[in-house]
């Protein structure tokens, strides 16, 4: 219940009327947590305003990082002025607040976004990449979930520009082998098609008709067909970025086909993880049974995944054999823990890495597997939670970041 | 594909008032913005603020602009602009619950030296990780952002938070106790 508390103090954000007062009501039964609360406030206010010390106007990081980054021509005589002025005192700032250095390099990266926007965007002002349609347009809520939003991975910008200019080139061309980026070659005019873009550091899961769940991690572009139409072949395409599918196994034994720009994965009801990045699609498979092939390939051609391997096809290359693959660590990008067959002490080790806690396991728990899927961003009593009801066992919090899974009495 | 290229010559048309070019240039750098801040910050409701103050700066500043052909920097100039204020803007420091500065109301004790306690010890209580946390957090950035930029989970960065929490709530009832104890 105190963890309950805390997390509403400390990340609570707007209240309900009702909810203010019963933790208005908790908190008077703790003059302690009062006083401790008005004094991280204060704590709170002291940084704030040491921050403002050391940076009187935050538009100085700005130009001192445009001025960095060779973009001097955007800066007023007045600003260059300003800057050069303040170049010491900027110096000593990010010296005696290491919090600055990483906003400056924040600023960088809003940059790097800028010119890339920039450069994505035609003479008429629009954004030319070959599917792109706002979720508003397809009827789709665009909204990501705040609660999806996972930790973006380190940039990958090379890698980000290789595969849109890829992207681009296969909407141009006139493609036999590989699979055509718009989608226009794979469905009948009639047919309507959803295409869902997700934005870079942004996580959104869509359910298809049939009941099967893709988790976009951005940036990446999905499209499918608007409705179920129970065919034989259920089929999307990834034209970029990466997906986590969990298909729906259908009676009627229908095959899901993942189509990116270089590979064609057949699946008939399972979970994987899909990458499109830099002309290269890489599958991880963590449940079920997955074909990887090109698209010319035979049903025959191809290789096919068991869990706990990966494969992965590159422009004009062959399909690689398939091999094992710590899935956890695979699937990492996912933002979710995914376990197949985990004993739970390794489990217990990767939480522990993950959250920066301590985790233990009593030894008569020791060797029991766990399969399982989790996303990173519950709080780690959530998770241990669930572990706990899978194995039957309890969980002991021994300190503010220690906890002990024990077998129920 | 080109990239989107702006006539000096209009953007000096619109720097001498003239209404079509400077509408030409708006119609032509509205949606590359609002591409821009959907990539930055998602498909958020402040999206259409953020777009509309950055042609405001842009419009504003339009005059200072030397270099007519420097309209792609100039913009990503107000652009960051834009976005530094949105980050300031975020939080309001009055707290939902217990604002320091007001009398501390359920604090009944007349005796109550809490006061007294210096605020820099307390500083001091943080792990040098927690204390980037925090300052991030007071510079107005969400904490899922404060993760990208530490290249953690947010689930890590609220844990840094609550230990810091309770680090500082042990540490100032030790630090009340000796002050009760010394009578200072």
């Amino acid at each position: 219940m105190m963890e309950d508390l805390y997390e509403t103090l400390l990340f609570g954000g707007d209240l309900s009327p009702q909810e203010r007062s019963s933790i208005e009501d908790r908190l008077d039964d703790d003059p302690d947590l009062v006083k401790a609360w008005s004094h991280w406030c204060l704590v709170r206010r002291r940084l704030r305003d040491r921050l403002h010390e050391h940076i009187s106007d935050r538009r100085l990081l700005v130009l001192y990082v445009l001025d960095q980054e060779g973009h001097d021509d955007a800066l007023t005589a007045h600003e260059r002025e300003a800057l050069e002025a303040a170049r010491d005192e900027l110096d000593r700032a990010v010296a005696a607040v290491p919090a600055l250095e990483t906003i400056v390099d924040r600023i960088r990266d809003e940059r790097d976004d800028f010119e890339m926007v920039w450069a994505s965007h035609g003479e008429d002002g629009h954004q030319h990449q070959t599917t792109l349609r706002s979720e508003a347009e397809s009827g789709q809520n665009g909204t990501p979930d705040r609660a999806e939003r996972a930790a973006r991975p380190p940039h990958e910008r090379d890698q980000d520009r290789g595969s849109r200019r890829w992207a681009r080139r296969l909407a141009i061309a006139t493609v036999g082998l590989v699979l055509a980026v718009a989608g226009i070659l794979f469905w009948p005019e009639e047919s309507a098609v959803t295409t869902v873009t997700v934005a870079d550091g942004d996580v959104q899961v869509e359910v298809l008709g049939d009941g099967s769940t893709v988790r976009l991690v951005g940036p990446a572009t999905l499209s499918y067909p608007a409705e179920d139409t129970e065919t034989a072949v259920r089929r999307v395409t990834l034209e970029e970025g990466r997906a986590f599918f969990d298909v729906q196994r259908r009676s009627d034994h229908a095959s899901f086909v993942v189509e990116t720009p270089t590979a064609v994965a057949t699946v008939l009801g399972t979970q994987f993880g899909v990458s499109m990045q830099a002309d290269t699609t890489n599958v991880v498979l963590a449940t079920g049974s997955v074909r990887v092939a090109r698209e010319e390939e035979t049903e025959d051609g191809g290789v096919v995944l068991e869990p706990g391997q990966h494969s992965w096809v590159a422009k004009e290359g062959r399909v690689a054999a398939p091999k094992p693959v710590d899935l956890t660590t695979a699937l990492d990008w996912t933002g979710l823990f995914v376990f197949r067959s985990v004993p739970i002490e390794t489990i217990a080790e990767r939480l522990n890495q993950r959250y920066d806690v301590q985790v233990t396991v009593a030894e008569s728990l020791t060797g029991e597997a766990v399969t399982g899927t989790f996303e990173r961003e519950q709080p780690v009593e959530e998770v241990l939670g669930a572990l706990a009801a899978t194995l039957g066992a309890n969980v002991h919090q021994e300190g503010s970041d220690q906890y002990r899974l024990v077998p129920a009495p | 594909m080109a990239t989107p290229s702006f006539d000096p010559a209009q953007v000096r048309r619109a720097q001498n008032g003239d209404e079509r070019a400077w509408n030409d240039l708006l119609r032509r750098l509205e949606p590359l913005l609002r591409g821009y801040f959907i990539k930055r910050i998602g498909k958020e409701p402040d999206v259409d603020d953020l777009v509309q103050n950055t042609l405001m700066r842009v419009h504003k500043g339009l005059d200072d602009l030397k270099k007519p052909g420097s309209l792609k920097s100039f913009s990503m100039k107000a652009a960051l602009f834009e976005l530094q204020d949105y980050y300031r803007g975020r939080y309001d420091m009055k707290e939902t619950l217990y604002d320091p500065e007001l009398p501390p109301q359920r604090t009944t004790d007349p005796e109550d030296r809490s006061a007294h306690v210096d605020v820099e010890k307390a500083l001091d209580v943080l792990t040098p990780k927690a204390r980037r946390i925090m300052e991030l957090r007071e510079y107005g950035y969400l904490y899922r952002e404060i993760a990208q930029m530490l290249d953690t989970t947010e689930a890590a960065v609220k844990m840094q938070v609550k230990r810091a929490f309770e680090k500082m709530k042990d540490a100032l009832t030790s630090l009340l106790l000796l002050v009760w104890f010394f009578g200072l």
